[in-house]
């Protein structure tokens, strides 16, 4: 009976109430989507690289090496020489050493020339590999191994020929069309920048570039019968290295940032990481401050509304007491409808949210490298969620409070 | 006695030096039925709050069927009044957006917290002559007449032994208004329950054995 009337009463303001829950339920939006998508993006982040030790490029920022060798967010400020690379992967700490050489695209999927021994040490996650859904890791010249969500996308399959552009825009207007890759390889979805990524080797990427001029084509010149080996790459933008021990790390930072043939950087992807956190949490706070306050407005109009029918209502809660309704039942009733319009608004907000998060998926991880999940509900979310009731509930207890005292005073 | 008070003093607390009720002795038999008439200002919601439990007097005794009203609790006399006191007023008798069904369905809810019998329900709307194709619409959408016809069966529903009307009557025509004064006198006597109608209008004390001037009951002035 209690619920019934909570319920009916609802609906007979139905006008009101459906303003109130839409308000309630774009401030829950926010707040929700904030919290979401900031441990999203960080659990992201943190899963795009595990098990490399150091990340060596041109003597930058760190934050900028990061972002832009593994996030492909940004552009490398220099390239580095393959002598060096060379040199630092001779080092005895090194265990292994992945190149990586960007700069071209296809479609404005970044293109990443780099070598086999990619597919065999980068790891992403908790410690995962790399996995072929199809093929292999390229052999040849021209062969090219692409990530699940392109594949998906550009309905790629293996054995399909594919041209390159030059320069990491999304129109480009000099494309290495004379030199057509073959798709040999599809990587599994790792729900990390790589699967929106194509993988070439160095050689094919210098092959491509063999006869190129400032970044402009030179007529008359092809390498289509050059062995691989042979194209040796003159710079790469940077590369990766696994060590023996995890506590050679920081000699062997050291050892790189004083080498004496070129300036270079090496970085540890966590602590570059954490200074990125640093970094946002001001930006994080000010968002959630702002989701807050947002979340406050829409609970005071609730209040407000409830505060407003209070009084349109005086005849019912005289009437209610007459019948035998203690002042507590009125009390109880207010906040129940203030509840009900909290869950509805709840429902709204995580329905419209998981549908948002479901439909934009690949283009935040085409266009940020973060891949957000769909599913919001985390211990935290839930814990947020509850807050916003336990809110809700706080505030309507001044028109609840005022409808009390109306109940009291007939 | 269904009604017994001796020395009531009543005060708002709002302005505790002007009293608003003064009662030396008034009393009420078993199975009576009163009118008491008054114009407003006069004390009569004041004195139907404290029969009723709604409110306490600031001294004195009120002993309602034989109940001290003034040694319960506050939620004690919401219970007895919601068990044995049924409740009719000239308007907003019934919540508006709930059904005839549902109006009778809660005024039995707070006296006794479980479910009606949909039987005594349908019983007491039949007999006071309610349409059954009205039992289900919401209450806004029914005439005057036929709300106060629910708000009778309401008042039965917990079977009460003391019936009050505030003002019942005055808002219907006059045709409407004495089959409605002809129903509750009926009813009143049909069940044995005593009845008390407050109302200004002076046409009504012929329906009634025993009539009371407000200001004859009341020893404070109104002003």
């Amino acid at each position: 009976m209690f619920i019934k009337l909570a319920q009916k009463s609802l609906k007979n303001r139905a006008g009101s109430v459906v303003l109130t829950v839409l308000a309630m339920s774009v401030s829950i939006f926010v707040l929700l989507a904030v919290e979401h998508i900031r441990q999203q993006s960080k659990a992201s982040f943190a899963s795009t690289v595990s098990g490399v030790d150091l990340i060596v490029g041109a003597r930058t920022g760190s934050l900028n090496l990061l972002l832009y060798s593994v996030f492909h967010i940004g552009s490398p400020s220099n390239n580095i020489s393959w002598a060096s690379y060379e040199k630092i992967a001779q080092i005895k700490q090194v265990d292994w050493a992945v190149p990586i050489s960007l700069g071209d695209s296809h479609k404005g999927y970044r293109v990443i020339g780099t070598s086999t021994d990619f597919f065999t040490h980068f790891s992403y996650g908790n410690k995962h590999k790399l996995k072929f859904s199809e093929g292999a890791a390229f052999e040849k010249l021209y062969d090219v191994v692409i990530g699940a969500e392109l594949a998906a996308k550009l309905n790629y399959k293996l054995g399909d020929k594919i041209v390159l552009a030059h320069g990491v825009a999304k129109t480009s207007f000099s494309m290495h069309d004379d030199k057509p890759f073959t798709v040999v390889g599809i990587l599994e979805a790792t729900g990390t920048p790589i699967d929106q990524s194509l993988y070439v080797s160095l050689a094919g990427i210098e092959a491509i570039h063999t006869g190129w001029q400032h970044g402009v084509k030179q007529p008359g010149s092809a390498v289509n019968g050059t062995p691989t080996q042979q194209l040796k790459p003159e710079s790469i933008t940077a590369f990766m290295l696994g060590l023996n021990s995890r506590l050679a790390v920081f000699k062997t930072q050291r050892e790189i940032n004083n080498y004496r043939g070129e300036a270079l950087s090496a970085i540890l992807p966590g602590a570059t990481l954490a200074e990125l956190w640093q970094m946002m949490s001001l930006m994080e706070n000010s968002l959630r401050f702002v989701a807050s306050l947002v979340f406050v407005a829409a609970i005071l109009g609730l209040s407000a509304m409830l505060m407003a029918s209070i009084r349109d209502r005086k005849h019912e809660i005289h009437l209610l007491r007459i019948i035998g309704a203690p002042p507590g039942f009125i009390f109880l009733l207010i906040e129940l409808e203030a509840l009900i319009i909290c869950l509805l608004s709840m429902l709204l907000a995580t329905l419209t949210l998981t549908a948002s998060l479901s439909l934009s998926h690949s283009f935040i991880l085409s266009h940020f490298g973060l891949s957000i999940s769909s599913n919001i509900f985390s211990p935290n979310s839930l814990y947020l969620l509850l807050s916003i009731a336990v809110a809700a509930l706080l505030l309507a207890a001044i028109p609840a409070l005022n409808a009390y005292n109306s109940a009291k005073k007939p | 006695m269904s009604i017994e008070l001796s020395n009531l003093r009543f005060t708002y607390k709002d302005s505790p030096n002007q009293t608003v009720l003064h009662i030396d002795h008034w009393q009420v038999g078993e199975q009576e039925q009163v009118f008491i008439h008054g114009p407003s200002g006069s004390g009569k919601s004041s004195l139907l709050n404290i029969i009723s439990g709604v409110q306490s007097p600031d001294s004195g005794d009120v002993y309602v069927l034989k109940h001290a009203l003034h040694q319960m609790k506050s939620r004690q006399r919401d219970r007895f009044r919601a068990q044995n006191i049924g409740y009719v007023f000239q308007q907003f008798n019934l919540i508006p957006y709930l059904n005839a069904i549902e109006n009778i369905e809660l005024g039995n809810y707070f006296a006794s917290g479980e479910k009606a019998d949909k039987r005594f329900i349908q019983e007491l709307l039949k007999e006071l002559n309610i349409a059954e194709n009205l039992w289900l619409k919401p209450c806004s959408k029914l005439s005057i007449g036929q709300q106060q016809r629910i708000a009778i069966a309401r008042a039965l529903v917990n079977k009460p032994r003391l019936l009050i009307a505030d003002e019942a009557s005055s808002s219907i025509d006059y045709h409407n208004r004495d089959m409605f004064m002809k129903l509750l006198m009926s009813l009143s006597k049909e069940h044995n329950i005593s009845l008390l109608f407050v109302s200004h209008d002076m046409s009504l004390k012929h329906y009634f054995p025993r009539v009371e001037a407000m200001t004859d009951i009341n020893r404070v002035e109104a002003n």
